[in-house]
């Protein structure tokens, strides 16, 4: 009898360890929750620097295009709700340009009118660091003179104050933090990567990314979620970002998905012509929408955020806003993604 | 837990409406076939088109002209597969895609019923559903569209569940085959508005057996 005892209870101890097995197994392949941003999934480049339609633009939009008219700014933060886009990347290149992140007010203006849960995200055009440096060294608008990273003084060829004070700063001094793209609480920045060329000391990223992040910790008492471009952490493998995003390539790639710290970024673009630009540049065709509704379909289903490329680009043929060529078809492409695949 | 709502409802259904008196109780299961459709606008929804499902209810007919009425509806699987054929980088590459989307439903309604003839009933009802739809998003794009430095051999695959209540409205036939035994038949209506404003209808037809204890 007490045999029998002792073997029923090696085989409950035995069905414990099992079920325990069984509960760690589970939890450890049980995936993480989804990454939590404070709106949806997909957001589109945004560019402001408009008086008129560029003479590049193939497909002019419907409405009037100059920024200078509430009516656009309207128009626009209608269409991006239209779309069901969670967020605009605002394509800020500095102080005294015409990309100034300080004048985003008619934005935030739009979107308090037209589409209350648009958010946004500062996107660094870190090009415009290089350009600013140049004129504040009395040689014009240039990038001949590359920008030297480890400089954060701004004692000879650098400085913080390119990125920071005349860039970061303004941006999150003029949008307010119940506006901006959040991700898990912390306000999204992009920064782009045109040419290393125009840099000196590239290793050095890694310290300009460290002194941005205290400044905007002191100075706004926020973490910042720093998603670069691939090629900059090629260039400083040693950098700490959040995330990397690819940034499309005419003739090689018009949908990329990257992952960093297991947060994946997806990065499309509807099409590309610059064949208009000075100088000429290359073309993506968009054949009918299907080149854009097969980047989506590459990218949506895997990234936490997808960032096209843009929603009022004309300046390169770009743009997902309504026009007489399209009609509303990228806009009712991107509100199928955001509705299909949130 | 729809489903959960769906048995204790029927589980306090079916002692509520027990048949005393002048109630009559039909409790029965049907096979049924569910035709939604979804206005497209510049894109196709997608989500438009016929399933077949299965159905089990409770009907009670209380003081004579008042019907209740539970059920549980499993509607099937709608699924539209696209292909299209587009030029990457000078070759013709075909992608392939398929959305699909399963509908359960918990309704409750209630209404009027009348004898149409000695053997044949009928009931006109109207409820609240509580419509479960679970989409489901599968392409074969990330192999064929993304090259390095990105992963081509991420998922493309997405699952998505929307939990929706509904006004739903129809009517059932039950025809007498034998005191116990009931042929019964039955129409519904609902609406079905999905995030972000993807709005459409179901209409349910069904036909199965029923059992009068």
């Amino acid at each position: 009898m007490e045999r029998r005892d002792l073997g029923w209870r090696r085989v409950g101890a035995v069905r414990v360890r099992l079920l325990l097995c069984a509960l760690a197994l589970a939890a450890l392949t049980t995936p993480l929750g989804a990454i939590e941003r404070n709106t949806g999934k997909y957001g589109a480049m945004f560019s402001w620097w408009y008086d008129g339609l560029p003479s590049a633009t193939l497909y002019p939009p419907r409405i009037p295009w100059n920024a200078q008219d509430p009516a656009w700014w309207s128009a626009i933060a209608t269409q991006a709700r239209d779309a069901g886009l969670g967020w605009l990347a605002a394509d800020c290149w500095g102080v005294d340009t015409s990309a100034d992140p300080a004048s985003l007010t008619p934005l935030l203006q739009a979107i308090e009118r037209s589409a209350p849960g648009l958010k946004i995200a500062l996107f660094d055009d870190t090009t415009s660091a290089v350009l600013r440096k140049n004129r504040a060294r009395g040689r014009g608008w240039t990038l001949d003179v590359p920008f030297d990273l480890s400089d954060l003084a701004g004692t000879g060829e650098g400085g913080l104050e390119y990125f920071y004070d005349q860039q970061w700063k303004r941006f999150f001094q003029t949008v307010p933090a119940a506006r901006r793209l959040t991700i898990a609480g912390r306000p999204v920045v992009f920064m782009w990567h045109g040419g290393f060329e125009w840099y000196t000391r590239q290793n050095f990223f890694h310290g300009v990314i460290d002194a941005l992040r205290q400044a905007t910790r002191r100075d706004f008492g926020v973490d910042p979620f720093v998603i670069v471009e691939e090629s900059w952490v090629r260039l400083d493998p040693a950098v700490e970002v959040d995330g990397v995003y690819d940034w499309f390539e005419p003739g090689r790639s018009f949908a990329t998905l990257m992952t960093r710290n297991a947060f994946r970024v997806g990065h499309v673009v509807p099409g590309y012509d610059c064949s208009r630009c000075a100088p000429a540049g290359p073309v993506i065709l968009r054949q009918a929408g299907k080149v854009y509704q097969a980047a989506l379909e590459a990218v949506a289903s895997s990234a936490d955020v997808v960032l096209i490329e843009g929603i009022t680009n004309v300046d390169e043929n770009a743009h997902l806003v309504e026009t007489t060529e399209w009609g509303r078809l990228y806009l009712a492409i991107t509100r199928w993604f955001a509705s299909n695949i949130p | 837990m729809t489903t959960q709502r769906a048995i204790l409802m029927a589980l306090a259904f079916t002692t509520v409406a027990a048949p005393v008196g002048g109630q009559h109780l039909v409790v029965s299961g049907a096979v049924q076939r569910d035709t939604q459709r979804f206005p497209d606008s510049e894109v196709p929804t997608r989500l438009s088109g016929s399933a077949m499902g299965w159905t089990v209810g409770a009907d009670a007919v209380l003081k004579r002209h008042v019907a209740v009425s539970v059920e549980w509806s499993d509607a099937g699987t709608i699924e539209d597969v696209r292909s299209t054929t587009l030029d990457i980088n000078g070759r013709a590459t075909v992608i392939t895609s398929t959305l699909r989307h399963h509908t359960k439903t918990f309704a409750a309604l209630g209404g009027y019923s009348h004898m149409l003839s000695s053997r044949v009933q009928v009931a006109y009802l109207v409820g609240a559903a509580f419509t479960n739809v679970r989409r489901e998003f599968e392409s074969d794009a990330p192999g064929l569209v993304l090259v390095g430095p990105s992963d081509p051999v991420v998922s493309g695959r997405a699952s998505l569940v929307d939990r929706l209540q509904e006004v739903t409205g129809g009517a059932d036939v039950f025809v007498r085959i034998t005191p116990k035994f009931r042929l019964v038949a039955g129409v519904r209506a609902q609406g079905i508005r999905l995030p972000l404003d993807v709005s459409g209808w179901s209409v349910v037809t069904s036909v199965g057996a029923g059992w009068a204890p």
